[in-house]
């Protein structure tokens, strides 16, 4: 907690004059740096993040080794757990003293931009200031709203087939590679049912108290799962939906897929079915590899959820975990996109991060943080990497009813599973319930 | 005192003994008070107030009248499910908690051995009961892959596993179970009052030739009836309240099967950010919860047998 020592103060203090030399020296050399921070002038900077104790520490560290390479730039940290962070901000906004760069989520820079809340980052990408060469474009425009960039996003994250490949061999089918279809999972399924007598899985791709196996379906076939205005569903004729769970619904009787008895029990990694051998396939965020393969204390491989054959795009989409924006309160916009340049490309600073935040954006961060990962981190930095290539850009953020849509989706999902409706019944309920919800009734 | 005493008549001029011990009486009670005030009256008015408003948590809430009680009675079917379920709940957990409770108490009043050790061990599922570890083991032990699913199987009463607590033919009742459970604290009550009963009593009816069915339901039920009257009512208005249990072990699940009124506000509230049409919802609750308390009164006196009848 302690963040800076007296001693640590001397220090700046010397290495602020060694530093200003340095920067001299390059300006002149090089000529091209557009802007200097003047030495004379002392900026403070604030910075608000949510997160865990490791993400404090860790970030403290960055904001350590940030302060040291730019001693005219003070940075005072305000922290918190994510519980309480947005009232915080929403009273911060309120007296027009928001820090000079906040911790941003998906579901709420909507919310801030519309508000006026945010600068534009373009600025600083132009003059250079802020480098964002190394990222992928997909990657950068999920920070972008009526297209100007509002975030940069911390990390990447993507949903994945998870499996046991010893359990797969066992079986006698080959592992799933990336551009498999539904088919090929079906089949793979079945068949580790009728070799091992085990589950293939608890359920389809992350369609059961989730929506994004849905999604994903949708997404490949040209439809969102929410309209652009969120005020209702993306989709409107119900034929979609019928596909995707007809096919959850006929493993499930055929005894491939757990029933919703099971379905309904699982509320945590830990007691997945592949942990305890009692299915061969999952569906997880990239990032969860590495808590699933310690609870199952066995190595697990990944790949990209299955392409469809009649598909117009990818369904998968990079996941920004979360992002840093300048909000109009900064009086310093200059020197907070220096900052956040130094979070998103300094390999320095990521080697301390270790992608708490998510898989780094920047592939050369990723290159250099490769050879200090484990397998299991390899594997999500590999996936996410790959996936950039067989993704489509992500859909705008989700209205403020989805957790209430999620649940109603779940309620029909096991109404249908459970035979108290059809799947066309299900479906339509669903549309109705959802659009009514969505629609603020 | 003195000191005290010479404050207040130099404030008030000249106050009497009495009015110098109400207010030494109120200053004893000030943190009671201030705590009963802050932490009861006032979130119980901001509650009030919020029940009329829409208010996501984020934004600072909007007035909106009665909208939120219009919604809750014309269009929420959900709120119809959960009164159901709630209803279903109490009108059997209660039952068969007490009847546990009094079968228990009736055993254990007698002099044996070891009864008070006995007393001691019953009376440890209500102590964890309602925590949230016994309704992790009780997931654990009613789950698919269960003890119970492993005796029942083994032991070839069952061909193959049951969910017992995610089936929506038996979810509601894994939950009843582990309520009728928790019958401790009025074991206790029902302990105390069967002391209470003249033995005299007994023995008058041991002398006339009556069996022990004669007894129970002739002597012991009438003299206990205001005793089961008591527990019936704490009982009631605990068991509309029950949330833990169902917020672990069921999650409302299967499609709201198991959503018993508090689950579906704290959903309301929590997950969905609507902090308004629940704190409507809350008031609706205390409504029903009042009007089910008074029916039961309004029945006492057709059971319940006081021996002082007036004398107080």
């Amino acid at each position: 907690m302690g963040l800076r020592e007296p001693s640590n103060l001397r220090e700046g203090g010397i290495s602020m004059r060694k530093c200003l030399v340095v920067l001299l020296l390059v300006t002149l050399l090089l000529g091209t740096l557009p802007f200097v921070v003047s030495a004379e002038e002392e900026i403070t900077l604030r910075i608000s993040w949510w997160g865990s104790q490791k993400r404090h520490d860790l970030t403290l560290k960055v904001i350590e080794l940030f302060e040291k390479e730019n001693p005219n730039i003070k940075i005072k940290p305000e922290y918190t757990g994510w519980g309480g962070y947005w009232d915080k901000m929403a009273a911060q906004a309120a007296g027009n003293n928001l820090a000079d760069i906040m911790q941003q989520d998906y579901k709420y820079l909507h919310q801030y931009y519309q508000s006026g809340l945010l600068q534009p980052l373009d600025p600083f990408i132009k003059s250079g200031v802020l480098d964002v060469s190394a990222v992928d474009e997909s990657v950068l425009s999920s920070g972008k709203v009526g297209g100007e960039l509002y975030g940069i996003s911390l990390g990447s994250n993507n949903y994945a087939v998870i499996y046991d490949p010893e359990l797969l061999a066992k079986a006698g089918v080959p592992e799933p590679k990336i551009g498999w279809t539904w088919e090929d999972y079906m089949e793979t399924a079945r068949k580790i049912k009728s070799t091992l007598g085990i589950y293939a899985a608890e359920a389809m791709p992350m369609s059961t108290n989730n929506i994004s196996g849905l999604e994903h379906y949708l997404r490949q076939h040209g439809y969102a799962f929410y309209d652009p205005s969120g005020k209702k569903l993306g989709y409107e004729d119900d034929q979609l939906f019928v596909d995707f769970y007809k096919m959850d619904l006929q493993l499930v009787k055929e005894g491939v897929l757990a029933p919703m008895d099971i379905r309904l029990e699982q509320h945590t990694v830990e007691n997945d079915l592949i942990v305890s051998k009692k299915a061969a396939m999952a569906a997880y965020w990239t990032n969860q590899i590495v808590a699933i393969s310690s609870a199952a204390g066995r190595p697990l491989k990944m790949t990209l959820f299955p392409d469809a054959k009649d598909q117009v795009r990818y369904g998968t989409y990079i996941k920004p975990s979360m992002f840093f924006s300048i909000t109009k309160n900064s009086k310093h916009p200059e020197a907070a996109a220096k900052f956040i340049d130094f979070f998103t490309n300094s390999i320095e600073a990521n080697k301390i991060l270790m992608a708490e935040r998510g898989v780094p954006i920047s592939s050369k961060v990723r290159e250099g943080l490769m050879s200090l990962l484990s397998p299991e981190q390899r594997m999500s930095f590999e996936l996410v990497g790959l996936a950039g290539r067989y993704s489509s850009p992500i859909d705008p953020p989700p209205p403020p009813a989805h957790a209430e849509v999620i649940d109603i989706l779940e309620d029909v999902h096991a109404k249908i599973l459970y035979g108290v409706v059809t799947l066309e019944e299900g479906a339509k309920e669903f549309r109705e319930r959802a659009n009514a919800v969505l629609a603020g009734e | 005192m003195r000191p005290y005493f010479r404050l207040f008549s130099a404030i008030g001029g000249k106050v009497k003994r009495k009015e110098y011990d109400n207010l030494a009486g109120y200053i004893f009670i000030m943190p009671w008070l201030f705590g009963f005030l802050a932490f009861m009256i006032v979130p119980m008015i901001m509650s009030l107030y919020l029940s009329l408003t829409r208010y996501n948590v984020l934004s600072s809430p909007t007035w909106v009248g009665l909208e939120n009680y219009i919604k809750i009675f014309t269009k929420d079917p959900r709120f119809v499910q959960s009164l159901k379920v709630t209803g279903v709940y109490v009108a059997t957990a209660v039952p068969l908690r007490l009847t546990f409770a009094l079968f228990l108490a009736v055993l254990f009043s007698q002099k044996r051995m070891l009864v008070g050790f006995y007393r001691t061990i019953y009376y440890v599922p209500s102590l964890i009961g309602g925590s949230v570890a016994v309704a992790v083991m009780w997931r654990q032990l009613f789950g698919v892959y269960g003890a119970l699913n492993s005796f029942l199987t083994s032991s070839g009463i069952m061909e193959s596993n049951f969910g017992w607590i995610t089936n929506p033919r038996t979810a509601l009742w894994s939950l009843i179970v582990l309520a009728a459970w928790q019958f401790g604290s009025p074991m206790l009550i029902f302990l105390a009052g069967l002391k209470q009963i003249p033995a005299s009593l007994y023995e008058v009816a041991a002398i006339d030739g009556a069996n022990w069915w004669q007894t129970f339901t002739r002597i012991t039920i009438p003299m206990l009836s205001p005793v089961i009257f008591f527990n019936l009512v704490m009982q009631t208005i605990n068991n509309f309240m029950m949330f833990t249990q169902a917020y672990i072990i069921t999650e409302g699940h299967p499609f709201d099967r198991t959503l018993v009124y508090i689950l579906y506000l704290f959903q309301r509230g929590f997950t969905y950010n609507q902090m308004g049409y629940a704190c409507a919802l809350a008031w609706v609750l205390l409504v029903v919860v009042g009007i089910v308390t008074a029916l039961i009164f309004k029945s006492s006196p057709h059971w319940v047998y006081y021996e002082s009848k007036g004398d107080l």
